[in-house]
């Protein structure tokens, strides 16, 4: 089954496309709207940078946490037919990360559950959360019968996931751009990675081959708006990204 | 004249020397206990100067080498430590007392390095980055307490850029560790005192000047009289450049890029019809090949070498007796160095020729003859220190011993760099090695200083590692190795060593196929393999590598004499292509004067044209041509894009800009125009923060590695996220410093548009004019310099719908 355009928001530049029968809409900020009801977040990652600065990699700041929060609460209060918002893994960098976060993030995670039931999908890098977390958590799901999870596998289903951190490069007159993006092909939809200090895979990459089926296409984020890019418009990355 | 003692008077005697001047004022300022700075030319005697009252103090007996070094000397290159040594043996061969000298660079094994921990040799040759390393160590206090005289050769090429506040605080720290004595090398520098200040600030420098050489022999190579308008390279002067080499024994071609280097070695070898040994040397090429070029040249095995700035420093000159500048000079200053090491003596002139590509750089190589004749080099560019190599230096610091805020600050003030920093900056450089310096902190797990009873001391061993496996403020850009390969089995494998490398960013630019020139011969890209690209020899027409790196900017000093040689061109009976050119210029435009900044407008094709010369560098022209764009777009012009050289330059438009006042154009007040909020959010700033978080330890070594993509990202996210939540961190200041100064240029650029305030001529032409033929011809060569990404972004996207739909 192909997927076809339905449109795009001029308001507030995301893209949506009907999918498998699915309403999905891209927002630019990187969260995904299924149905109009649930929001899916994949890899925010939180508490990276402290992570890193407790592993003794450097000193690196704490905003980030806070930072991807914030874009979380934008969303939230923009969609306002929202019933449910699902973390699709890596929502934390470490396990205990849900514990170290700072007061200002703490508090905003605590009002979006209470506003908004929550679902943690684990990832690879939270495989387990504290006990103390007052939300739901499992490893896959499936919804209006989409399979959610954090690493993309092979189903029966159609699978909406995240993970691998997708991002698409291109070249505009000479200039090359590479930014985030969702990777769309017949059976997978792979979310970009929400966390600030994220880097990503080009999707042009072997680890996206297997996913690579039917017609795909990478939706680009930009500051104002969702743009789709077609497959033929690709650019292979340079072999390490700094 | 003082006494010298026996051992030492003998050495002079057996060579049939004897003390000159500035070796006996040196002699003499060691026995007073002052300071010196000695300026002399290659070749005068000036390293012996520099020696000569440590070893007197040494065979006089008063000091020991018991529990650290008594002289240290510091050179920019390990490959010139080891040279050093050997060239000392012979004065010291005499000595009663072994005068034992060390050698610690990066290459030194840890036996070696322990050794010299336990049993200090009399001197010991270093870095200054290990320099650094060592004085982290707690043993670094008692060690260099006794250090008589510190000797730092090549001062002039230590002193400029993050690498020069780094030697600067390590000397200020040695001078509270003991009372050394400061002893600086350099040739000839425009303006000693302010070059002896930068040494120490805080106490008096005796100036002791080396006798002069003659004057080089300086010729400008123009066949037929025959200048090219535009280009870059010397395809119009090769058969004269053959037979010049052919005429001498050894003759360094010195190019500005690696880029020109291999253009200018593959178009040599095209007409190389008589077999003449012709290398080449730059910094692409790998360490085997260099060090293949390195021997051949000393062993007498070439002719010529074509080479950049690389080589400066790495080989024995002894053999070297033509040196040939092709391209832009771009400064005296390293003109005069070159031309000075290949004369073997003083009283003789040396020769040189200059050979200019293009029109402009045939004035800026007239400018450069008149300031060889006068010896003038460039003045130095010293500033005030960057912030994250003190906050590098205060985690060091740490290491070595416990602190106190005023310790540090009266330590810090010691080194001329940072002489009148504000001592808020210091406080949050130290903020920041404690603990991140940000507003929203306060885990003391992770802290890498605490303080104690008003000590700041450094939480655990594992800081102190990894702040000695991070010293130094050379950042390198990443390469792939060039390595040439086979098809065997299915696969590209390689087939051999690698033969040179490029940037990876050059490398990834490349398809399969693409075929560049490295190492003289031309490859054709395969395969790329983690860190190695693989290739095979290919032939026909190769794009060659637009390498990064060797992009001086015309220094102010010579831009100045163009200026004026332009201003009268009668004055310097040019008789040539360039002469007809300004002759032709005047008739039909105008030849500014040498204080004003002549603006042409002028239609062409479907669009109008604007065309500047302040001959500031491209570095400044580029900052300037992406605010006056800001301006004319405005004043409703709708600029397209522009293109900058070193020269000038010009902005195409869709409006004509004949009538707007070009006084208010350029007024100085642009600089006010966002330009912060500009600087804040452009590529620039990002890239300047990924070398000034590394400096600083925000970023550990190697974040990026590794297979999973929840560890990979770049230095930018931060930059992004600090710059949303905290943009007045002490690293966000310090990286828009270093974006506005090295990469924009803005403090040129602000004299510049003070010293052109009521001096605009402008002339409104029907027709393209003659001086603005070579920048003309750049247009389309250069990317267009567009100011909003995501606007060009989603013009893309506009279109692609439009195309789909």
């Amino acid at each position: 089954m192909g997927y076809g355009l339905m449109g795009t928001n001029v308001m507030n530049g995301s893209a949506c496309i009907l999918w498998h029968g699915h309403k999905v809409q891209f927002d630019t900020s990187g969260g995904l709207i299924l149905n109009d009801e649930t929001l899916l977040i994949a890899d925010l990652h939180l508490g990276k940078g402290d992570s890193l600065s407790r592993e003794g990699k450097g000193l690196y700041p704490v905003f980030d946490s806070l930072d991807g929060l914030q874009v979380l609460e934008n969303l939230v209060a923009s969609y306002p037919a929202l019933k449910r918002v699902i973390f699709l893994g890596d929502s934390f960098h470490r396990p205990g990360s849900a514990m170290n976060l700072d007061e200002e993030s703490s508090r905003i995670l605590y009002h979006l559950n209470s506003k908004l039931p929550m679902t943690f999908v684990l990832g690879n890098h939270d495989p387990f959360l504290p006990a103390d977390i007052a939300a739901r958590q499992t490893r896959r799901m499936l919804l209006d019968n989409i399979l959610l999870g954090h690493e993309p596998i092979e189903s029966s289903w159609p699978m909406i996931c995240g993970h691998l951190h997708p991002v698409v490069k291109i070249r505009v007159k000479g200039r090359s751009f590479r930014r985030r993006s969702f990777f769309v092909s017949e059976q997978h939809l792979i979310c970009p990675a929400m966390g600030r200090f994220s880097g990503g895979i080009n999707v042009t990459d072997n680890v996206f081959r297997p996913f690579r089926r039917g017609e795909i296409s990478a939706w680009l984020l930009s500051e104002k708006s969702v743009v789709k890019v077609p497959h033929d418009k690709w650019i292979e990355d340079r072999p390490r990204q700094l | 004249m003082s006494f010298l003692d026996p051992s030492l008077e003998k050495f002079f005697a057996d060579r049939g020397w004897e003390l000159r001047t500035h070796q006996q004022q040196s002699l003499n300022a060691g026995q007073d206990r002052r300071h010196a700075l000695i300026t002399a030319p290659t070749g005068s005697g000036k390293t012996l100067a520099g020696f000569l009252p440590i070893l007197h103090q040494w065979v006089s007996g008063h000091i020991n080498c018991d529990t650290g070094p008594v002289a240290l000397y510091i050179t920019p290159l390990k490959v010139l430590a080891a040279d050093m040594a050997r060239n000392l043996e012979a004065p010291c061969a005499g000595f009663s007392r072994p005068f034992v000298i060390g050698v610690r660079t990066g290459d030194t094994s840890s036996h070696e390095r322990a050794k010299q921990w336990a049993s200090p040799p009399a001197l010991l040759i270093l870095t200054p980055e290990q320099l650094a390393l060592m004085l982290s160590h707690p043993r670094s206090i008692r060690y260099f307490s006794g250090v008589q005289d510190v000797i730092i050769d090549e001062i002039h090429a230590l002193a400029p850029g993050k690498r020069g506040d780094l030697l600067a605080l390590c000397l200020a720290r040695l001078r509270c560790l003991g009372s050394p004595r400061l002893v600086g090398l350099s040739a000839t520098v425009d303006d000693p005192i302010e070059m002896s200040s930068w040494m120490v600030a805080d106490e008096e420098v005796l100036l002791i000047e080396g006798p002069t050489a003659a004057l080089p022999d300086v010729h400008i190579v123009q066949p037929d009289g025959y200048i090219p308008w535009a280009g870059h390279g010397a395809g119009h002067a090769v058969e004269e450049l053959l037979e010049l080499i052919k005429n001498h024994e050894l003759t360094l071609l010195f190019v500005n890029t690696r880029n020109h280097a291999e253009h200018l070695f593959a178009q040599l070898w095209l007409k190389n019809e008589q077999n003449l040994a012709i290398g080449l040397h730059h910094g692409s090429l790998s360490r085997t090949q260099r060090t293949k070029v390195e021997q051949a040249i000393n062993q007498g095995r070439l002719q010529a070498v074509v080479a950049t700035s690389t080589l400066d420093l790495g080989v024995d000159w002894g053999d070297v007796d033509l040196v040939v500048q092709v391209g832009a000079p771009k400064g005296s200053g390293r003109l005069i160095q070159r031309i000075g090491r290949a004369n073997h003596r003083l009283e003789e002139p040396s020769r040189a020729f200059l050979v200019p590509s293009n029109r402009f750089e045939y004035l800026e190589c007239l400018g450069a003859k008149a300031a060889l004749m006068e010896q003038k080099s460039d003045p130095l560019d010293l500033h005030e220190g960057h912030w994250d190599v003190l906050c590098q230096h205060i985690m060091g610091r740490a290491c070595a011993e416990p602190f106190s805020k005023d310790e540090l600050l009266s330590e810090v003030k010691k080194a001329a760099p940072y002489q009148s920093i504000d001592e808020h900056i210091v406080m949050e450089c130290l903020g920041f090695v404690c603990d991140g310096g940000y507003a929203l902190r306060g885990y003391e797990q992770y802290d890498r200083l605490k303080e104690v009873d008003g000590k700041f001391m450094v939480t655990s061993a594992e800081h102190r590692r990894r702040y000695r496996a991070q010293v130094g403020t050379i950042i390198d850009t990443p390469m792939v190795r060039v390595t040439p390969a086979k098809f065997v089995a299915q696969k590209w494998r390689p087939a051999s060593e690698a033969v040179g490398e490029v940037e990876e960013w050059f490398a990834a630019s490349l398809r399969v196929g693409d075929s560049f020139i490295i190492s003289g011969r031309t490859w054709a890209f395969m395969h790329l393999d983690s860190d190695k690209l693989l290739v095979v020899p290919a032939s026909g027409q190769a794009v060659i590598p637009s390498f990064q790196g060797g992009k001086f900017p015309l220094t102010t000093h010579l831009a100045q004499r163009v200026r004026e040689m332009i201003a009268e061109p009668e004055r310097f009976h040019l008789d040539n292509a360039v002469s007809a050119w300004l002759d032709m210029q005047r008739q039909r435009s105008a030849l500014p004067q040498a204080d004003q900044m002549l603006v042409e407008t002028f239609p062409r094709g479907d669009r109008f044209y604007l065309v500047a010369y302040p001959f500031e560098g491209r570095l400044a022209h580029q900052s300037l041509g992406m605010l006056l764009t800001r301006r004319l777009d405005r004043l409703g012009c709708i600029p397209l894009g522009f293109c900058a050289n070193e020269y000038g330059l010009a902005i195409w438009m869709a409006k004509d800009a004949g009538g707007v006042v070009m006084h208010d154009l350029f007024a100085e007040d642009m600089l006010g125009d966002d330009l912060e909020a500009w600087l804040r959010d452009s590529a620039v700033a990002k890239r300047s923060f990924g070398y000034v978080a590394r400096i600083a330890g925000l970023i550990g070594g190697s974040t990026a590695r590794g297979r999973d993509p929840g560890n990979r990202f770049s230095p930018e996210l931060v930059y992004d996220v600090l710059l949303r939540h905290q943009p007045d961190h002490v690293l966000m200041r310090a990286s828009l410093r270093d974006a506005a100064d090295e990469v924009l240029n803005l403090a040129r650029l602000q004299t510049a548009l003070k010293r052109i305030q009521g001096q605009i001529l402008h002339k409104n032409l029907q027709k393209i004019s003659p001086l603005s033929v070579p920048i003309m011809l750049e247009v389309g060569r250069e990317p267009v310099f567009s100011e909003s990404q995501d606007e060009l972004l989603e013009q893309w996207a506009t279109d692609l719908w439009a195309q789909m739909s």
